[in-house]
Order: structure tokens, then sequence, then C-alpha cells
């Protein structure tokens, strides 16, 4: 399956006549992008608001982000069982990216859910969306709706914009800045073609676990999936989507779905170092047997593609820690080398036991920094959305508010601060 | 704490936890609920005097004795205000659900009045201010 990224970059957006990119400028018509959300039934309203790199603003809170894509050519469109039809899949042809563009969905569904995006000071060091043109959407659920609902409307807004912006800028696509590709090979071809290099797939776990902490697979409730086989490109064109709303740092919001970085090393190295063979999509599940029986079969289209190692990424924390260890423990029982992608919730002090679960098979291990780690934001001049909300946000606690505006919390509390996909802005190099 | 040395006592009676004792993503002191759902399995053995001994699920009672660890190394729940405790209240009936739907729980039990898809958005209860409960 190949698939072309035709990226056209942008710096600022703007609110304007009609929705166009040019020169790096993408100007919004805000009241067509309005009446596009409204539709909704479920939406009592939406307030419009841009947040620019460097600006002494902060947005909270942020429910999900995503990237501004729509498909030039080739089936299906983005955001498959949401906006693009299920009777093809994705992944093939060319897709538009506004680069460096961002949709945020932002508002209050219920208390202790969502994160914080500042667009300068100490806490833009820790968030990928303080460096990108943000478009945030501040929504408000109908009073009645149910809160099941009141998610899905949230969810369906930002994939609508996100759509709706890249597929008005088509006409600019013969000018993208640049167009990476993406060809993912059936594995008969990639076998035949890389027989020395060693076989690695991807294992992508999904938080999946009910209300505010689901995960959709071409529109369908991970929770309700058995793992399955995917080719990366699906995943560029939006086939997973996040409804996510808990612990902002390490929830994978669509965007980092869309630019999974684990997908583009595994493509960078494909055909030197290492055979790409394949990505399994799985679930972390409530129940304990939903955990065995999705591990186990997880690990079977691991045996399955061949794989000589997979990396395992884990998305949250807690609860699913049991599922990587799970998966962990049966890849290198079967025979699998691991190395396990996830951040630690180490106390404070970093002192603390950072997993839930632990493993000897558990030997290589990436971390995504410690999300109890604590800073302090200074008070913005700007604030979209909801400033009470650093109350009740997870990462925040009573009392994180201080008297001169400034807010305490812990990372956890930081849009995609400790991201297990490795979309995060902390990061370590070996010398 | 208090619900997760409760269900250690469970266990060794001969009840399985179908769930996993923590949340997702949620850290224990952000919770002030949390909800186990148990079914007696009665697996036993004969000792050697011949008495019969119930014996404990092993992966329960690993995955309760580690997360018996992270809420004593935990701090306290926070006092949370009336709109936040209905919502906590709330997120733990949810994250049950799947829980109690294998369980045989039946959709119109769990959409009864009371249950968590009759909650409407705003949550009743009040604001989500800040204030001690």
């Amino acid at each position: 399956m190949k698939l072309e990224l035709h990226k056209i970059s942008v710096r600022r957006i703007c609110f304007g006549e009609a929705t166009h990119v040019e020169n790096g400028l993408l100007t919004v018509n805000r009241e067509e992008l309005k009446a596009l959300i409204m539709e909704d039934r479920g939406l009592a309203g939406v307030e419009l608001d841009l947040a620019h790199p460097g600006e002494d603003t902060r947005i909270m809170p942020v429910k999900d982000a995503l990237e501004p894509r729509a498909k030039l050519s080739g089936p299906g469109e983005v955001f498959p069982g949401f906006i693009g039809p299920l009777d093809t899949t994705v992944g093939e042809g060319q897709t538009l990216v506004l680069e460096g563009a961002a949709v945020l969905t932002a508002g209050r569904l219920v208390a202790a859910q969502e994160g914080i995006v500042d667009m300068s000071g100490p806490g833009a060091d820790y968030t990928p969306f303080s460096r990108t043109a943000n478009l945030v959407l501040v929504l408000t659920p109908r009073e009645g709706v149910r809160l099941h609902e009141a998610e899905q409307c949230c969810r369906l807004a930002g994939l609508k914009a996100a759509h709706y912006l890249a597929a008005e800028c088509r006409a600019a696509a013969a000018r993208a800045d640049r167009v990476a590709v993406y060809d993912f090979q059936p594995l008969s071809e990639t076998l035949a073609r890389h027989p020395n290099l060693p076989k690695v797939a991807y294992v992508y776990m999904l938080q999946s676990q009910g209300l505010l902490h689901d995960t959709w697979v071409y529109g369908v409730d991970a929770k309700r999936i058995l793992p399955t086989l995917m080719s990366p490109t699906e995943i560029m064109d939006g086939a997973i989507v996040s409804g996510n709303c808990v612990s902002a740092c390490d929830k994978n919001n669509t965007f980092s779905h869309q630019n999974n970085p684990i997908i583009e090393a595994l493509f960078k190295r494909h055909g030197t170092e290492l055979n790409f063979v394949g990505v399994v999509v799985t679930n972390e599940n409530v129940t304990l047997a939903d955990k065995q029986r999705s591990s186990s079969l997880a690990i079977r289209l691991v045996r399955l593609l061949g794989a000589e190692a997979a990396i395992i990424s884990e998305e949250g924390f807690g609860n699913p820690d049991a599922d990587l260890i799970l998966n962990c423990v049966k890849a290198e029982k079967a025979g699998v080398k691991t190395v396990l992608v996830t951040d630690e919730y180490a106390g404070t002090n970093g002192a603390s036991q950072s997993l839930a679960d632990s493993c000897p098979e558990g030997d290589a291990v990436v971390t995504a920094g410690n999300a109890n780690a604590t800073i302090i934001l200074p008070a913005m001049a700007k604030v979209i959305g909801d400033p009470g909300q650093a109350e009740v946000v997870a990462g925040g606690f009573f009392g994180s508010r201080r008297p001169d505006g400034s807010l305490e919390v812990e990372l956890q509390a930081i849009m995609g601060a400790t991201c297990e996909l490795g979309l995060s802005r902390i990061g370590a190099y070996t010398i | 704490m208090e619900v997760l040395l409760a269900g250690r006592g469970f266990l060794h009676a001969g009840w399985r936890l179908l769930h996993h004792p923590l949340y997702g993503n949620f850290l224990p002191r952000q919770q002030p609920y949390r909800s186990l759902l148990w079914r007696f399995d009665g697996a036993s053995v004969q000792t050697r005097e011949g008495a019969t001994r119930l014996l404990a699920d092993e992966w329960s009672l690993r995955l309760l004795e580690e997360a018996l660890a992270l809420y004593q190394d935990s701090q306290a729940p926070n006092p949370a205000p009336p709109g936040l405790r209905e919502a906590c209240a709330l997120l733990d009936f949810e994250l049950l659900r799947p829980a109690l739907e294998q369980a045989g729980w039946s959709e119109a039990v769990l959409s009864a009045p009371g249950a968590g898809t009759m909650d409407a958005w705003p949550l009743k209860g009040g604001s989500l201010e800040t204030g001690t409960a």
C-alpha cells in the first residue's frame, strides 16, 4: 500500500472570507466552519479561536488534537467510519496535509479529564502543540444530551474541522512544500526483498476502557475489536481516532496517531536495518478475560508475521500496564524479542514504583518521562477555554491555581508531555 | 484502600476478580471511588490432612497486591467538590460497565434510572467549583 503525503507548510492561521492556504497562511471562513460543526444537534455552541507559538496564551481543557488532512486521490477519505466511507480501506493514493497546523477541541464533558497547552513559557516546552498554529474549537454540548453522545459530538467536531480545512485547500496541493512517500509492501514481497534483515512488528496498544477512555478503529469502538493487522499507511489516513479524554500527557490524541513517530522510525529503517512487517493493533480492555484474550491474539498475529522482534507501545497507565506486561511476556515466551515504550508515574521525586506491573522479560524499555514531576505554569494574558478546569484536570489538584494566577501541576496535565508514541518534546540522547 | 483490602479477603475465600483493580489513566488519589466485581470460583485443594482449602486465583492476587502497593504509596484522594464526586462516581460505573456486561448484567439493568447512561450533560449536583467535601 503506497501513500503519498503532500505537505503544505502552515505557519499562521487567520479568519477570512474563503478557506484557503497561501504562503504559509491558512485562512479560515469562520462562519462556514461553525455552520458545519453546528449541524450536530448534540451541540449547543462552538466558539472558534486561534493560538500561535510564542503567544501569551493558555488553552484548556483540551480534549483532542488533530492534523488537517484530506484525500487527494486513492480510495476512501480520511477518518473512515466517521468522515470517510466504509466501502473501502484507506492508506493508498495521495493525501493532503496542512503541516504545522492543528485543530484542538476544548470544552468540559465531566471533570478530571483534559489537558493544558501553553503557547509560551515553561509549559510550552512540554507539549508539541505549542509549536503548531492552532485552530481551537471550544465546544458546549446541548443540555440534556447523554454523556456518551456529548463526547461523540466533540470528537466528530474535531474530525469534521480537520477534514474541512484540508479539503478546502485541495486547490493548493500542486504547490505542496514536500511529498513524503510511504510504500508498505505485502508480506510476501517484503520477505523476498529483505531476506537477511530482522523482521520487526509493531504492537500498537489502544486505550479502550469505557466512557472518555476509548479509541476508534475504522469507526469501531476498539474495545469491541479482536487484535487486527493494519498497514501503517492506514493509520496515517486517520483509521485510528482518539476518544480518550483522560490523562492528557499520555493519551494518544488523534494527531499523534496520524504522526506516530514509532511508525515513522520503522519506515526510516525499513530495508536497511530491519524489515518492518506490520502493525498489530490491539486494545486495553477492563476485564481480565479480555486482557488475556487480546494479548494472546495480538502475539499470535506477531508470530504469524514471522517477526523476530516487536516494539510494543502502551497508551495511558495503571490498568493498561497489565496489558503491556502480558504482551511482553507472551511475545518473549514465543521467542520474539520486545522493546516496550511507556511512561512512568514514579512520584514527584521519581523514587516510587514506576509501573503498576512488571516482568523479568521486560528488559528493554523506553520511557517517555515521569508524569508525576511537577511544574509551575505562570499566569497567561489570554486563556482559551475554562481556566477553572485547572482544579480538576488530571494532573491538577485542588488548590493548584495559586493567588497570582499561576498553576502548580504535574506533567500529567499537559497535552502530550509524556506521549508513549514519542510525539513529545522530552527526549534523551545516548552519548 | 479499604475496598482493596476487603477484596483481598474475598480472593482468599475462593472469589475471582473479574477486572483489573486499578483504573486506566487515573491515579489512586484522583478517584475517591473504586468498585470491584467478583465471581465465586470455589477452586480448592485437598490438604495432606484431608481438609479442603480454597485456592486464591494467582493472577488476581498479584494484580491486587500490586494495586495495594500503589495505593499505599499514594496520597489519600483529594477532597472533591460535589460536582466532581458525581463525575467520579459516574466514571467508576462506566469503567465497570464492560465487566458488568460480561458478568451477565443486561442492558436493561445497566440503562435503568440512576445508572450511568441516564446521566445527561451537564451533570446534576452542582458546579465543579473548588470546595471541600
